[in-house]
């Protein structure tokens, strides 16, 4: 009963929230009680995750590994959160922004907790449709409002192909929840484990199903952009990790599908991100590119590339979060528009963004002491453990094409005198550098110490 | 004496946070250059008392790390390691005193300097593959801002082109590494990633030439080797003189050092098997690169070539798998790091004086800067070889140890080396000499040209004493690295 606590915090918690903010629609109160509530939840999951709670009643199955991920979606959350208050401040958005990710988080705090269809489903819209609300929150911006609306309808495909998905599943194996069945050649199965897979897919932005991802993405106010673009993608990817473990398997070479789906993403999103003006829309391309290295991890199911794949989305998600943090500290300035151009010489007006987000910048590349590399690491691992050489090797391809964009960024933060020199005024207030930091830090102390998050992973995923 | 070593990597990167949290320019260059002594200090002690009888790696720490992938903290030194510990710590050294009168942002200048300085003494001592790759990655960043901060008119794409290439060459590393742990967890059902742990698993072929293709090309790119040497002139021209003096004189040999500590002794057929194709691409580069040398009037890129040339000879001598030439190669190693940073600091001193590296803007200097004359001259000479410093006997050793088994390619790698005196002394006298044909506005200019000052003089002192040192006793220093080779050889 224990591992429910987390989530009824939260319930708890944004029901008080809603409440409040009709008396006191303060932003730094609502903002900081947010901050406490996700942060609370998320220790406590993490705390329990350890002690080895679990619940598996009613259509619930929470598990050691589940509350992990809990934790890692509330507390990454927080830290979010923590972060983004000035941020909505500056751009006189509204107060709800706080509790609708809260709603996401608690949403996809559900969907980790079940194996059963229809409470996956439950949880997905709930995260899903608080997301939509999100993004459109700049009410006097035309592009967040259409981001908003492209997201609703791409979104709803994707529940569209879920709901299709599941019937088939029903169909073919009479059950709701997604255990190991055994059926042979069975063409409803397949198209159950297809549609299923297409959906998150569409959740994930891999290629070919992404082309809501760079709007969304950038039309969206930045802090949001920071906060859809990675916490949701722990709970998307703890579902794939059930796919991947139950459903793909059954059907023969499904796996190929998963990876050739990763490897278009890879490159897709990789080369399509050289042609970008703006810093913001190459952060988007990053992660669809970013998605296909994950599918890629879990096309093959062998327990080292799939553990390695959930770590790699943790400390991914933490390293893009910061890097879109620190765009959204820099969009308080007014004139500020994510043109390549206005990043020349950010180096010389605040040293400590410029080299954050250069830091950030060189985790997604992949290179060690950061902990994207450990993750890299056990993909590669994993393919050549389970003979996927020509995986491996248009890996290794995708990634170095991948280094050119990021290094781009990070010319002419470094290396490239301003057009025209302006006095900029870069405000950076406490709150902003400790949330900055607290990224930093967590990127680079899984990079050192990748078994204190590994270990569990790789414990709780298969024992949990 | 094991916590010296660790004492010794990890006290640069300590520097690098005291510096970057003081900021204090003052501060931050003496603190640079205690610790770098005290690191040189500490590399000669751990050098002195080297007992090159040993078949084992000494000064060892092993500390558990990372256990569920059986990664380990494990560092040690032998034979060639610690040679080229010592000249890391050395070459360091000198670049500190040398950089003193930096500048522009000379607080991130040494910061990023002391980084490197740790990731490059750990690749030399790592025993463990993660953590050697950690190293090994790890000075791609430093060395990716230094050439871009304070490089010259085209250092981004320098920059860039360096950071892709090698970038490019240790992913395909890290792919071979991954495979390799990936077999030895079939054969013994645990993962590790210690070094010792492969040198026991005997490989199939067939895997050996993948790996070796695998961790060659990774190790070929930093060399570098040709056809992959093209990043090399780029970032030598465009670095810093500070930065090329490391790249040339450390970085270049972490990629034969990968050849002598990896790829002989953990698959060595495949290296037999692949003899012909390392010898072919070694007298390319050994030629050609010192034909590209001749017709170069940028001196600083006829520095550069002359660099891939001599690192042809490296791994000529690496793969001709007898104990003299892989001694030779290992030797030169060590010369040849010692007498490029000493030839990149006459061509940093060159630039730093009259703004330009280019030959039809110099000329005549040796009359009126008579020091740097002779300094400079003794670096070219310690270069080509010349009997009475390190690099002759590296190349005897080398073109020795080749002939023995293939005669034909010896001969033709001698002619190659021939060619190096020819560039050399062709760059001298169009920079040096030549006093007699200079316009009256150029002597003008060089009688107020200061000479060397007490920071050029140390560094050049300290590196020629170490590369005179060398040349005239010899035997000391060969049978430290002879440990090494004869522990490779043994598995062949």
């Amino acid at each position: 009963m224990k591992a429910l606590y987390p989530d009824i915090i939260t319930t708890v918690g944004i029901i008080f929230l809603i409440i409040l903010e009709l008396f006191l629609p303060s932003f730094d109160l609502i903002g900081f009680l947010g901050f406490l509530i996700s942060f609370i939840s998320g220790v406590l999951a993490i705390k329990y995750s350890l002690a080895g709670y679990r619940f598996s009643e009613w259509l619930l199955d929470i598990n050691v590994f589940s509350l992990l991920l809990k934790g890692v979606i509330y507390i990454l959350t927080s830290f979010v959160i923590f972060s983004s208050v000035s941020f909505f401040k500056s751009k006189k958005t509204y107060v709800e922004n706080v509790y609708t990710f809260l709603l996401v988080s608690l949403g996809l705090s559900i969907m980790v907790s079940s194996k059963n269809l229809a409470v996956i489903l439950a949880g997905l819209e709930l995260a899903s449709i608080s997301m939509y609300i999100s993004i459109g929150m700049l009410r006097d911006d035309y592009i967040s409002k259409e981001a908003s609306f492209k997201y609703l309808v791409l979104g709803s495909m994707a529940t569209a192909f879920f709901g299709i998905g599941s019937a088939f599943y029903i169909g073919a194996t009479s059950h709701l929840d997604i255990i190991s069945v055994s059926v042979n050649h069975n063409s409803a199965f397949a198209l159950a484990s297809l549609f299923l897979f297409v959906a998150f897919a569409l959740k994930v932005s891999a290629a070919p199903f992404h082309f809501w991802t760079p709007d969304a993405y950038e039309g969206a106010p930045t802090s949001t952009t920071a906060f859809i673009s990675t916490v949701p993608k722990i709970g998307f990817y703890a579902v794939i990790f059930l796919l991947a473990s139950y459903i793909f398997p059954v059907t023969n070479n499904f796996s190929y599908i998963v990876g050739i789906v990763g490897i278009i993403s890879m490159f897709w999103g990789n080369l399509v991100a050289y042609a970008q003006n703006s810093a913001k829309r190459m952060l988007a391309y990053s992660s669809i590119g970013h998605a296909g290295y994950f599918l890629i991890g879990f096309s093959r199911y062998n327990p080292l590339s799939v553990s390695s794949a959930i770590f790699y989305v943790i400390v991914y998600a933490f390293a893009t979060a910061g890097a879109f943090l620190v765009l959204s500290i820099l969009e308080k300035n007014q004139s500020w528009n994510h043109d390549m151009n206005n990043y020349r010489a950010l180096y010389r007006k605040s040293p400590f963004l410029a080299t954050a987000l250069a830091l950030f910048l060189f985790a997604l590349i992949g290179i060690p002491p950061f902990a994207t590399f450990v993750g890299k690491l056990g993909i590669f691992l994993g393919l050549v453990n389970s003979n996927a050489w020509f995986f491996a090797i248009l890996f290794v391809i995708g990634s170095v094409i991948a280094a050119g964009y990021y290094l781009k960024l990070i010319v002419y933060m470094f290396f490239k005198e301003p057009v025209v020199e302006d006095n900029m005024s870069l405000s950076l207030n406490l709150f902003d550098t400790i949330g900055i930091s607290a990224f930093l830090i967590i990127v680079f102390f899984f990079g050192i110490f990748p078994n204190v998050l590994f270990d569990i992973i790789l414990k709780d995923m298969f024992h949990g | 004496m094991a916590s010296i070593l660790n004492i010794a990597i990890f006290l640069p990167l300590v520097g690098a946070f005291i510096v970057s949290l003081f900021r204090n320019e003052w501060l931050t260059k003496v603190v640079s250059i205690a610790i770098s002594g005290v690191v040189f200090a500490l590399s000669v002690i751990l050098l002195v008392n080297f007992n090159p009888n040993t078949h084992h790696f000494l000064y060892r720490t092993t500390v558990p790390w990372i256990s569920s992938l059986g990664i380990n903290y494990d560092v040690g030194l032998d034979g060639l390691g610690v040679s080229l510990f010592t000249l890391t710590a050395l070459i360091f050294f000198t670049v500190f005193i040398w950089a003193i009168k930096v500048k522009e942002k000379p607080t991130l200048f040494y910061a990023l300097f002391l980084i490197l300085e740790t990731t490059c003494l750990g690749t030399f001592s790592a025993l463990d593959l993660f953590l050697f790759y950690l190293f090994w990655e790890g000075m791609l960043v430093p060395m990716y801002f230094i050439i871009g901060f304070w490089g010259h008119d085209r250092k981004i794409y320098a920059a860039n082109k360096f950071f892709i290439y090698t970038f490019f060459g240790s992913l395909f590393l890290l792919l071979g590494l991954a495979t390799m742990i990936v077999y030895g967890y079939f054969i013994s059902g645990h993962i590790s990633f210690e070094y010792d742990f492969h040198t026991h698993i005997a490989y199939p072929l067939w895997l050996q030439i993948i790996l070796f293709v695998l961790f060659g090309i990774g190790f070929a790119v930093k060399v570098p080797m040709w056809p992959v040497h093209t990043w090399l002139p780029d970032a030598h021209v465009e670095a810093p003189t500070a930065g090329s003096v490391v790249l040339a004189g450390v970085l270049l040999k972490m990629g034969t050092f990968g050849f002598v500590r990896y790829s002989l002794p953990l698959f060595p057929q495949a290296s037999k098997i692949f003899i012909p194709v390392m010898f072919v691409l070694s007298i390319i580069a050994i030629i050609y690169a010192a034909m590209m040398a001749i017709s170069q009037t940028n001196i600083k890129k006829l520095i550069a070539y002359s660099s891939i040339s001599h690192m042809g000879m490296v791994t000529l001598g690496t793969f001709a798998l007898s104990v003299s030439a892989i001694n030779g190669a290992s030797y030169m190693m060590i010369a040849h790091g010692l007498s490029s940073a000493a030839l990149f600091y006459a061509a940093g001193f060159i630039y730093d004086r009259f703004h330009s590296y280019e030959m039809s803007d110099l000329g005549g200097i040796a009359k009126y800067l008579p020091n740097f004359a002779i300094l400079f001259m003794i670096s070219g000479l310690a270069s080509i070889g010349l009997p009475g410093f390190s690099g002759f006997v590296s190349e005897f050793l080398i073109l020795l140890g080749t002939f023995k088994y293939f005669p034909m390619w010896a001969i033709v790698a001698g002619v190659g080396m021939v060619l190096g005196a020819a560039y050399f002394l062709y760059m001298y006298k169009n920079v040096m000499l030549e006093s007699a044909s200079l316009p009256e506005s150029k002597i003008q200019k060089l009688q107020h040209t200061m000479d060397l000052e007490l920071h050029h003089i140390i560094p050049f002192v300290l590196i020629l004493f170490g590369a005179f040192i060398m040349g005239i006793m010899p035997y000391n220093f060969v049978n430290i690295v002879s440990q090494t080779s004869k522990l490779i050889l043994g598995r062949f």
